[in-house]
């Protein structure tokens, strides 16, 4: 399922656009149009969407080995790839199907302290140089002799963070 | 004793696996 936020603000020609490129990411899922992310909460919970079956059509390797855990205790997990294929849009009945996405997602955690006096210069040059490619990154992260979780994200090239409360104990 | 896992997810298109797993193990403190 899939939520298309600030419906309000693009036309409905980018809406169509986008809507189409995530077609062409997962055709299955169920799209909502919302606008200040109001949705009745039936239409989002308990709809019994996760369907292995469905999945498996999509992705034959899904349960197989690429995906995994290593590097210690950080996942990493790849997206959904169109790697061999052109890099074009065409139309199947009046919706554009794309075949340029390479959309990946980098999940990484671990148990141990970070150094802010690493992680901030790292995070900076590392959206400098990758920022167009890195549509978001979100964390909540524990620093060294810092009780509280930061929580951090950013959008391309403009990262951001803050305090937010203690960590359970 | 705090219970503080690090997290962070990072979505894009062609991101560079190892530079960014590497430079975040790197951050971590030894």
């Amino acid at each position: 399922m899939i939520l298309i936020n600030k419906t309000d603000l693009v036309s409905s020609e980018q809406l169509s656009e986008v809507e189409a490129r995530i077609r062409g990411i997962n055709p299955y899922a169920k799209l909502h149009r919302t606008e200040r992310a109001q949705i009745p909460l039936d239409a989002v919970l308990g709809r019994n969407a996760f369907d292995l079956d469905r999945i498996l059509d999509l992705e034959p390797d899904f349960l197989g080995a690429d995906n995994h855990d290593h590097h210690h205790d950080h996942d990493h997990d790849h997206g959904h790839h169109h790697g061999d294929e052109d890099n074009h849009a065409h139309a199947h009945g009046g919706l554009k199907h794309y075949h340029d996405e390479e959309m990946q997602s980098i999940a990484l955690r671990t148990e141990k302290p970070l150094d802010p006096d690493k992680f901030f210069p790292w995070v900076q040059d590392l959206v400098q140089k990758e920022g167009p490619n890195i549509l978001r990154c979100k964390g909540i992260l524990a620093f060294k002799d810092d009780e509280e979780r930061f929580v951090f994200q950013g959008v391309h090239m403009i990262p951001d963070g803050d305090h937010q409360r203690p960590w359970k104990t | 004793m705090r219970s503080a896992t690090s997290r962070i997810v990072f979505i894009g298109r062609n991101l560079p696996g190892k530079l960014i797993t590497e430079g975040f193990e790197s951050c971590v403190v030894k």
